[in-house]
């Protein structure tokens, strides 16, 4: 048991020696995680800005205008025309939206307008912004077809005497419609599965983005044990230990109880940092989700350990695990949802742990999930971490 | 000057025999663009152009269990042609039992959602034939798993929008029959019979062009367009995703070659070097323009496959290579900098990712970071972020004029970069 | 102390060690002599229960080394000849790891650190990383990790290779205040000079086989008693007609000649040095300085195998 405690606390020791270790342990997850809460919010946490053109100040334009500002998840920021297409060239915001001059007028003529919005290409945020604005402009345009629909059946009768007059009648026509469509019953609702508890759930970026890139990064963390296991064979010390009273069982022991050590350190210190700074609610029930992580670790701890004793040189082994925990943790859903993968590939990824981790873990964070439901990704995991330790052990080369 | 082309070409060579740094500059970023493409429907040029990125085929269930035409019309929109890439939506049958099952497979994220139209959901969206009053509103339920944010607002933009033509077919006759009475444009003891020529009139128009609803024509709409009115109809996000990618793993190559001069100084071959009459700006220009050149092989090597492999087009030749070329001298920049920080090989390679990773992540290489406060600016200080705007202002149909800022910006930078780097040189000296 | 009983090891079709048999006594310092690849490190493996033998055993202390390998590990001390240290940790973090391997207690491994760090006069360095330390600095600490459980019997592989002088000189001082502290140390090395300074007995191993083994005075008999002559001349002159003369005097065994020295092999040093001086001022040629070379491991080696140890 001594002995496994120095592995260990050599090996901790060992990682921390490298200054550089720091930065892949805390600043970059962390950084990672605040940059992708809010750069992939797309589903609307938090207000995004929207580059607004009103070349008209009409009551129809001040009310559209209302309109967009009542959303809560639009910024307004009003710009005349060469400023705002200066913004969106720097990025300023991801859509702009032109209410061109002559809006009005056209409307009120019975014409239909369309308008402008320009968006960057490739961007969850302005695909997200495009979807809230064309609701909330087709929301507004109701009462405008209503009212040409009115004045329309008014000249069936007899025409008007006068522009003036029939645009009193649209007036009048947009104005009650407005009452009446605002008096709708509701019509639709959307509801979501109950979560453990009997509440309601509730979908959360911030919960998806943090416990994603602590997968990824723990993962990156657990899979740098490979470079200590070819550090340990090519300085000699492997051989050394080996002449001391000391067993391989013991050693696997104690270099796997290291790592894990660090790896759970990462989680409490992540999970610590996501709940503070961005109010993330890591579920209802700490033992399932500490058995889930648990059981991630060891089969993060069980990949790095067969990485280690497969890879040749350092150098080899640091690159490695690098690349493939951002791989894994990319196709495993930890920085998108699954749901955006092709039906096929949503289900190859399931070799991966990190998708049965991430699965899991979304299953407590945003289900309120509690033990029962994680106990097939915990039971995954650990046979992973099975798999791949029995697999390291076996062909690590002792003599 | 053929000294320092030795010295490159000594460089190139023992790069190109480490076969585990030609996989992370050629191949990886390779797969990772092809995966991303994957992930975020770079390959499917079929899906509708204004469909959100990615997602395709939502697997959806519908049980309807109203009789009227309403409920009926709803399934139809969900089963339309132009949704057909969106939505993969399946009916069930009405009755419990199967609705019970069909929750499950929500809750377990089986299916994306369970849309149930409720009983009597038409009488209380169309009036009543003989007293013309509106029968009690059940609302269509719609229960989306938690796991799908995005499919659940597609599914809910959906409905709403039938839910607006529901909603606004019921306004239009009674705001349009009350303003007639009113405005006395006939009597209050005509306006039912009136009423059936108005509708014949107005929606028989529309109901010949063949909407379920007869709908009325919306006033306003949205026309969406791509970027700053050029236009680039089906932009291919792989033309965003190739260049992230291979300048993602460019930071990877500079810091290989900053490696290598610490590395030969540590082997001795530096010393060597020096009892030539080669001096020492000489072999240190000679090792800089080695990373220099293999920067710009790599990147050439990665936009060009990517752009016969998929397709892609950047417009003017001289605007890419003029592009390559600066991204490449700041990157290069940057290499030298970690190198002249670091005190062995191994911190350079340390030191190295942990900047590739963050100048990804700030600069926009793994999401897009515009329009994002505080990030679109700091995405900036990286050549990450110069060098995905420039790609993407051609592959949006710019030319070299519209990226003359971000050339400029590049070389600035590896001047700041490489004369703070040569600073840092001196003073260890 | 220790027996080895017919070792062998074989790495598929080559045989690293053929039957190697020899013993050491409690509290000698035995040698293994042999050139680069003659089996040393194998030997010294097996012995240290790294790699199990394809053949034979050794009994340590009475343990055999394939039947209780962790008895075997109780008794021995490794000092390897890659420096199997972390860079990256202070001396004493080293030390402390090491003393856990052996299962120190707490309070022995602080007694045991601070004790080998004198002895191996690295206290004022105790806390420093080792990556700062100079070549012979990491190998006395190499030494001092072996030392640090009192082994009873010390294997030092090659613990000198690739160092100055001056540190070498420490590290051979101290390996002779081992056995005078009543340690037994196994030590091997392909320098005849270490060995030949060191050693109580010498085992000398080549292709894999023990080809001789006793105590200097022991080997050096095989060779009989031979002293070698070494005859520097001033100038070159009828050196053909000399060395025929040379040749043909009954006193000489055997006799060539290279450049301006000639080297020639004789029973008793004292009869034969006349004679060649003689010889030489028959042929007008001036002798500038001659060596007399008593039987060494060197020649013992060149005795038994025809060829010089550091080919």
């Amino acid at each position: 048991m001594t002995r496994i405690y120095h592995i260990a606390r050599k090996n901790i020791l060992l990682r921390f020696s490298s200054r550089s270790f720091l930065i892949f342990f805390l600043l970059l997850p962390i950084l990672f995680t605040f940059v992708l809460s809010s750069a992939l919010d797309g589903v609307g946490n938090s207000r995004r800005p929207l580059l607004l053109t009103v070349e008209e100040e009409t009551p129809l334009t001040v009310n559209l205008l209302a309109e967009l500002e009542a959303d809560e998840t639009l910024e307004l920021v009003r710009l005349p025309f060469e400023a705002a297409a200066q913004a969106l060239m720097d990025e300023e915001a991801t859509a702009w939206l032109i209410i061109p001059a002559g809006t009005t007028t056209a409307v009120e003529q019975g014409q239909s307008v369309a308008l402008p919005l320009r968006k960057l290409p490739n961007n969850s945020n302005a695909d997200a912004l495009e979807r809230t604005i064309t609701a909330v402009v087709s929301r507004a345009s109701l009462p405008l077809s209503v009212a040409r629909n009115s004045v329309q059946a008014a000249e069936m009768f007899e025409p008007f005497p006068d522009e003036a007059a029939r645009t009193a009648y649209f007036a009048t026509a947009q104005q009650d419609a407005g009452q009446l469509l605002a008096d709708q019953p509701t019509r639709f609702i959307v509801t979501h599965p109950p979560t453990a508890d009997g509440q309601t759930g509730q979908y959360d970026n911030t919960a998806q983005q943090s416990a994603g890139q602590m997968i990824t990064w723990v993962f990156i963390t657990l899979l740098g044990a490979s470079v200590l296991f070819v550090m340990e064979r090519e300085e000699g010390t492997l051989r050394r230990l080996l002449t001391t009273p000391t067993s391989q069982a013991i050693f696997f022991a104690g270099m796997m109880s290291g790592e894990l050590v660090l790896g759970l350190v990462q989680m409490a210190i992540l999970i610590g940092v996501g709940a503070v700074f961005l109010g993330v609610s890591w579920g209802s029930d700490p033992l399932a989700l500490w058995s889930l992580l648990l059981a991630f670790s060891l089969a993060g701890v069980s990949l790095g350990t067969f990485l280690g004793v497969v890879s040749k040189t350092e150098s080899q082994a640091r690159n490695l695990s690098i690349m493939a925990g951002m791989t894994m943790a990319l196709l495993g859903g930890c920085w998108w949802p699954l749901e955006l993968f092709p039906a096929g590939l949503r289900t190859a990824v399931h070799i991966f742990p990190t998708t049965w981790a991430m699965n899991g873990l979304m299953d407590l964070l945003v289900r309120n999930a509690g033990l029962a439901e994680v106990v097939l990704p915990t039971a995954v995991l650990l046979g992973y971490a099975l798999l791949f330790g029995v697999l390291g052990v076996w062909r690590m080369r002792f003599e | 000057m053929t000294k320092i082309l030795r010295i490159i070409q000594k460089d190139l060579l023992i790069l190109g025999r480490d076969r585990a740094a030609l996989v992370l500059m050629l191949l990886a970023p390779f797969m990772l663009t092809i995966s991303m493409g994957a992930i975020t429907g770079g390959f499917d040029r079929t899906a509708d152009p204004d469909a959100p990125q990615g997602i395709q085929d939502i697997p959806l269930v519908i049980i309807n269990r109203d009789e009227g035409e309403m409920g009926q019309a709803l399934v139809e929109t969900f089963q339309s042609a132009e949704l057909a890439v969106l939505f993969a939506p399946t009916l069930a049958t009405s009755d419990t039992a199967t609705e019970a099952a069909v929750r499950q497979q929500v809750n377990a994220d089986g299916i994306a959602a369970l849309v149930l139209i409720p009983a009597g959901f038409s009488e209380g969206a169309i009036p009543d034939q003989e007293t013309g009053e509106f029968g009690v509103v059940n609302p269509v339920e719609i229960y989306a798993s938690l796991s799908r944010p995005i499919s659940r607002s597609v599914i809910e933009a959906v409905v709403g929008e039938f839910m607006n033509e529901v909603a606004l077919n019921t306004a239009v006759m009674q705001v349009t029959m009350t303003q007639l009475v009113l405005s006395g444009k006939i009597p209050l003891d005509e306006a039912f019979t009136q009423g059936e020529v108005i509708a014949q009139n107005l929606f028989g128009n529309q109901a010949e062009t063949g909407s379920e609803t007869g709908s009325l024509e919306r006033l306003l709409t949205i026309d969406s367009q791509l970027g700053s009115g050029q236009t680039a109809p089906n932009f291919n996000p792989l033309t965003y995703l190739a260049p992230s990618m291979a300048i993602f793993f460019l930071m990877y190559t500079v810091t290989v070659g900053g490696r290598s001069i610490l590395a030969e100084q540590e082997a001795g071959t530096l010393d060597r070097l020096l009892t030539t009459p080669a001096t020492m700006p000489y072999i240190l220009l000679g090792k800089v323009a080695a990373i220099f050149v293999s920067g710009v092989l790599q990147v050439s090597v990665l936009i060009l496959t990517s752009a016969l492999l998929f397709g892609l087009s950047w417009g003017s030749p001289l605007a890419v290579a003029l592009l390559i070329f600066s991204v490449s001298a700041a990157a290069t920049a940057w290499g030298v900098l970690i190198t002249s920080l670091a005190k062995n090989a191994g911190q350079v390679g340390a030191y190295g990712s942990a900047v590739m990773l963050l100048f990804g992540i700030v600069g926009g290489s793994f999401v897009p970071v515009q329009g994002v406060p505080g990030l679109s600016q700091l995405s900036k200080l990286t050549p990450n972020g110069w060098a995905l705007d420039g790609f993407y202002t051609l592959g949006t149909g710019g030319a070299l004029p519209d990226i003359t800022t971000a050339l400029l910006a590049l070389w600035l930078m590896a001047l700041l970069v490489f004369a703070t780097a040569v600073g840092v040189y001196r003073m260890k000296q | 102390m220790l027996q080895a009983l017919a070792l062998h090891k074989k790495f598929g079709s080559l045989t690293a060690v053929d039957d190697v048999s020899f013993d050491i006594k409690p509290g000698e310092i035995f040698s293994l002599l042999g050139p680069n690849g003659a089996g040393k490190t194998t030997t010294i493996s097996m012995l240290s229960c790294l790699l199990a033998p394809s053949g034979g055993d050794a009994l340590i202390d009475g343990h055999s080394i394939t039947k209780r390998p962790q008895a075997v590990k109780q008794v021995i001390g490794y000092v390897p000849q890659e420096l199997a240290l972390y860079g990256t940790l202070s001396a004493v973090q080293n030390l402390t790891f090491w003393g856990s391997m052996y299962g120190l207690s707490r309070a022995e491994m602080k007694e045991r650190s601070t004790a080998v760090l004198a002895q191996v006069g690295l206290t004022d360095r105790a806390h420093d990383r080792v990556n700062t330390f100079s070549g012979g600095m990491k190998r006395r600490l190499n030494i001092a990790v072996g030392l640090l459980h009192r082994p009873r019997l010390v294997f030092m592989d090659e613990p000198t290779v690739g160092i100055d002088p001056q540190s070498r000189r420490n590290i051979l001082d101290m390996v002779l205040e081992l056995r005078d502290a009543g340690m037994t140390v196994l030590y091997t090395t392909h320098y005849m000079e270490e060995a030949q300074e060191l050693s109580d007995r010498v085992g000398i191993i080549d292709h894999g086989r023990m080809i001789a083994c006793g105590t200097q005075k022991e080997l050096t008999k095989l060779v009989g008693q031979q002293d070698i002559l070494r005859l520097h001349l001033a100038e070159l002159g009828e050196t053909a007609e000399w060395l025929t003369a040379v040749q043909s005097d009954p006193a000489i065994h055997q006799a060539t000649m290279q450049d301006d020295t000639m080297t020639v092999t004789v029973s008793d040093a004292a009869v034969a040095l006349p004679i060649l001086i003689t010889l030489a001022s028959q042929h007008d040629l001036r002798i500038r300085s001659i060596d007399i070379q008593e039987p060494n491991l060197e020649s013992v080696f060149l005795h038994l195998t025809g060829r010089a140890l550091r080919d």
